[in-house]
């Protein structure tokens, strides 16, 4: 009973609650400032698409994280699948939607030798050599995609943020130790610091993530550590110290909501980064499991056959492009929109 | 001048002592000797072998602190031998690590070099290109052209150009090499293709960036006033002042050309550093890694090096402070 | 009676916005004539920098003159081909900024730049062009010329970065020298050395002056003749003398009233209640109508016309025209 708490999947339906209820608090914290509200009409004006096709990707990663054991199905066939976690978008495709290999879109018959499919003319993207639906693998992409650049932008922002700002701030030994670190970091070329830091690690989900963070925190700081100093000399911040503020206190108060549109500008052009990079370690063979870079990996001497097989390649790239693409158009519109030269003054 | 040069080199060094404690961190307090002692020779390969193995590869040795010998201790052998370039022998199959890496700089830099250069140029020539015409159409479709390159995978730009270019149209061979000067070209053109294409889109957009913003300062508003044309200011005042920002880019890309290099040269097949790292990374070699990532560190650092003193020389305000 | 060295007529500049074209410039006119100084004064958003920079047709992109007619000595600027504009810019007429410290060439030397501005119009070697450098470095009052030559803009103080754009300005004789608030960025005792530098030039060559300033100071030191800009338009113009001592427009007379030399030791400094507007929220009607202590009923819909108050003084207000009738 108790192992059952620990589960992948109960906690995966945790952080998805745990998410939506994160979302909701900040989403009325942002409500009530002007600034924000301001931006977030204007961003929604800028890219209506952009921002559309993104909550289309997060709702199906949303739905890919809630899963659970059981129900569906009463055939003894699919007996065995029911033992395992299954989620709202695994609901969606008969239990045992699968066939021996390589089937090409909506075909009838296998893609090798012709004969029949158990589900034929079903497999809207075909399937690869496994002879998994490639639909669906190409939709449990997406929660993986999420969670690289979810998951790691949640170690990478409050590191770069509490290494920055401290040195910033407290300068002096502080600001040594950190530069020192930031330096060594960033002097190894961040892939060969990925692949080190991974091989060392393992090469789980969890720690692909930790070594990406590890990895892109530094850039990150550099940042903040430059405006820290700068917000640390401006006159009102000096005025609190003067009247006796607690230096925590100037800086939750002062320096943290000032650096706020610096760290949203950061996690969404740093989310396109990630996944870009996740991609690339798929293809050196230490990715995320079931990533839309592992498909790209697995297929790409697909091309090379003859007749090629394309539709693997297909649906994964394009997942990843329109994906990638609309977090860059977003990421442009905020960055103009939060630029303080336009936040400021009206 | 010269006091700032060493200075920077020294602080150099300090850190190029940080990158090896990390690596030590990272490649001995994880690894499992045996593990990898089995790797290399075998499964089955009996226990006696195994330890051999280990204490041939330095691994058996303590890790911090010898009471009996004091400085026979891993960290010291790997400050050590790192330091004077003595890499030993790979963990997979016992090759000189050293010679290993002198055979593989050729081709890497044949891919390298080409690579920096083209990038360098076309990217700030497109990019004063689409500055000149700002605000125009030409502007803002080369912008949408740049995100649109931006946010397509390297892979998909290897997969595509050897498909497109080494299939379809057959122009070029899809991989391969061969280091003979006439030859040479013919293979590494699709690589040098496919790295230029990935990475002009996030080129061209910051130097469009750097130029506009420099076209809208108050200095090129007196430069017109006096009567300078367009071309004039861009060549000979804007240009140069670009040149400082862009330095510092350029520096930041160089550790990309290792990442290209290494998905470039595995996709390609040349025999170069970056096909090295990858094999490397599948046989767990960890002693060819370790000695691979710090010399793309020393690299990297030397090259942080370099570009503050040519900031030196390019701009006058930090020369003469 | 010679040829106005700069005439502007019904000048409309504008910016985009988000419904249009917002004017920033509206229908100014106004005329420089031979040798003279004219000053053109209003505060910071008014428009007067924004008439200059439409003069040298420099305004800043996606900005644009739309309408109107602008004559250097003589010549139809707006029909001027791009390399004629350039020719003329530098030679005929030049401009000096507010702010030297970022108006010059951070990586040249201040030398090379003034040696540019004579080698764009004039066919010398360089050897000849930094000679004349040097003097025109003398004549600025540059000390220690040779050396100063080879100097970044960085080496240099404020007040001698802004000899070095003033002896750039001044190296082709233009027979008209803009200088956009030429002291603003400098300190009081500089100040006054720049204004006694242009005043004198100004009598060497005969130079004339458009002269944009907010500092009503420099104008009584400097300018011949006054026009004062609110909102885009130019509501007064006259003497120097008339102006400064008669001036009837409401807005002149509180500008006037609110200098601190004329404010008495027991009370309040004076001021115009309200802000300036921003061009987007102009007011119907006369511009000055939400602030003036004069104002009518049909001041918020009507735009006055000019009154003549006296030889060469006019302006646009409906009071001071109800004042005249009577």
């Amino acid at each position: 009973m108790n192992e059952a708490l620990l589960e992948a999947h109960i906690v995966s339906n945790l952080i998805v609650a745990a998410l939506l209820v994160g979302a909701a608090l900040a989403f009325t914290a942002a409500r009530r400032s002007v600034l924000w509200s301001r931006a977030g009409r204007e961003l929604l004006r800028r890219r209506p698409i952009a921002l559309v096709t993104i909550l289309v990707f997060v709702m199906v990663a949303l739905l890919d994280s809630v899963a659970w054991v059981g129900g569906g199905g009463t055939e003894d066939a699919i007996a065995l699948e029911q033992s395992r976690p299954r989620s709202l978008i695994d609901r969606m495709f008969a239990p045992d939607f699968k066939e021996k290999s390589y089937s090409a879109p909506l075909a009838d018959a296998e893609f090798y030798g012709g004969s029949k499919l158990e589900h034929p003319g079903t497999h809207l993207l075909g399937t690869d050599i496994l002879g998994r639906d490639v639909l669906h693998l190409t939709l449990k992409g997406a929660r993986v995609a999420l969670l690289i650049g979810g998951l790691t932008s949640l170690i990478v922002i409050p590191l770069a943020l509490l290494m920055g700002i401290s040195a910033g701030y407290f300068g002096g030994r502080i600001d040594d130790i950190v530069f020192f670190v930031v330096s060594t970091l960033a002097s190894i070329p961040s892939l060969l610091l990925l692949i080190a830091l991974i091989m060392a690690l393992g090469r789980g989900p969890v720690q692909v993530c930790i070594a990406m963070g590890v990895t892109g925190w530094v850039g990150f700081c550099r940042i903040v550590r430059g405006e820290t100093f700068k917000l640390r000399e401006l006159d009102y911040v000096q005025a609190a110290r003067a009247l006796g503020v607690s230096e925590i206190g100037i800086i939750l108060r002062h320096i943290l909501p000032n650096l706020m549109h610096l760290v949203v500008i950061t996690f969404v052009l740093l989310f396109s980064g990630l996944v870009l990079s996740e991609a690339i370690l798929s293809y050196l063979g230490i990715g995320i499991d079931g990533s839309w870079g592992q498909m790209i990996d697995q297929a790409r001497d697909e091309l090379a056959r003859d007749p090629i097989i394309w539709w693997n390649l297909f649906a994964a790239s394009t997942a990843l492009f329109v994906l990638i693409l609309s977090v860059n158009f977003v990421g442009d519109a905020v960055r103009d929109i939060l630029d303080p030269k336009t936040l400021g003054g009206e | 001048m010269l006091a700032y040069i060493v200075r920077r080199t020294a602080y150099g060094f300090v850190v190029v002592l940080g990158v090896l404690l990390l690596l030590f961190a990272l490649f001995f307090l994880y690894a499992e000797p045996v593990e990898m002692a089995r790797r290399a020779v075998g499964e089955k390969a009996p226990p006696e072998v195994l330890e051999q193995w280990v204490v041939n590869h330095g691994y058996a040795k303590p890790t911090w602190w010898n009471a009996e010998a004091p400085g026979d201790t891993m960290i010291a052998d790997h400050f050590r031998s790192m330091l004077t370039f003595d890499f030993g022998r790979s963990d997979s199959d016992d090759s000189p690590i050293l010679g290993r890496i002198r055979a593989g700089m050729g081709p890497s830099l044949s891919l390298t070099l080409p690579l920096f250069a083209f990038g360098l140029v076309f990217g700030v020539g497109l990019s004063l290109f689409v500055a000149y015409f700002r605000e125009t159409y030409i502007d803002r479709m080369g912008v949408v052209l740049c995100v649109l390159g931006m946010s397509l995978s390297v892979l998909l730009y290897i997969i595509g150009g050897q498909f497109l270019i080494g299939k379809l149209l057959r122009w070029f061979p899809i991989s391969g090499f061969d280091p003979s000067p006439g030859v040479m070209m013919r293979f590494l053109a699709l690589p040098v293709l496919v790295g230029l294409a990935e990475g002009l889109g996030g080129s061209i957009r910051f130097y469009r960036t750097v130029f506009i913003e420099e076209t809208g300062r108050d200095y090129v508003r007196t430069a017109r006033a006096k009567g300078c044309g367009d071309g004039r200011i861009m060549a000979r005042h804007v240009l140069h002042n670009a040149m400082i920002p862009i330095l510092t880019r350029v520096v930041v890309s160089i550790p990309f050309l290792f990442q290209g290099s290494l998905l470039l040269e595995s996709f390609f097949g040349i025999p170069g550093l970056g096909s090295m790292m990858v094999d490397a990374i599948n046989g767990n070699d960890f002693a060819t890694l370790r000695a691979m990532v710090f010399i793309g560190a020393l690299l990297f650092i030397g090259a942080q090096i370099l570009t503050d003193i040519a900031y030196t020389l390019v701009d006058p305000r930090v020369r003469l402070s | 009676m010679s040829v106005p060295v700069l005439r502007i007529d019904e000048v409309l500049t504008t910016f985009p916005g988000t419904d249009g074209r917002i004017p920033v410039v509206d229908r100014v006119s106004l005329e420089v004539a031979e040798g003279e100084v004219l000053a053109l004064v209003g505060e910071s958003g008014c428009g007067k920098s924004m008439t200059a920079l439409s003069a040298m047709r420099l305004v800043p992109k996606p900005g644009r003159v739309d309408s109107g007619h602008i004559e250097l000595c003589g010549r139809d600027v707006l029909g001027l081909s791009v390399n004629e504009m350039r020719a003329v810019r530098g030679r005929d007429a030049a401009m000096i900024f507010q702010e030297p410290m970022t108006s010059l060439n951070p990586v040249q030397t201040v030398g090379a730049q003034v040696v540019e501005a004579i080698r764009l119009h004039e066919r010398i070697s360089f050897e000849a062009a930094r000679s004349r450098t040097l003097d025109l470095f003398e004549q600025v009052q540059i000390p220690d010329s040779e050396q100063r030559f080879d100097a970044y803009p960085h080496q240099l103080s404020g007040g001698l970065k802004q000899r070095v754009m003033i002896a750039m300005a001044v190296s082709m004789r233009p027979k008209l020298l803009i200088a956009d608030e030429p002291t603003t960025a400098l300190d009081v005792t500089i100040q006054a050395q720049i204004i006694e530098l242009l005043r004198e030039l100004q009598r060497e060559l005969g130079t004339a002056i458009l002269l944009i300033t907010h500092d009503l100071g420099v104008v009584n030191e400097l300018a011949d003749r006054i026009a004062v800009m609110y909102a885009g338009r130019l509501i007064e113009r006259g003497d120097r003398v008339d102006v400064l001592s008669n001036g009837a427009h409401p807005y002149t007379r509180g500008l006037l009233r609110s200098i601190p030399a004329h404010a008495r030791r027991d009370q309040a400094l004076s001021e115009i209640p309200g802000v300036v507007p921003s061009p987007r929220e102009w007011p119907a009607g006369c511009r000055f109508s939400t602030r003036c202590d004069h104002v009518q009923e049909r001041c918020h819909s009507e735009v006055p016309g000019v009154t003549t108050v006296a030889a060469g003084h006019t302006l646009h207000c409906f009071d001071v025209a109800d004042e005249v009738a009577r």
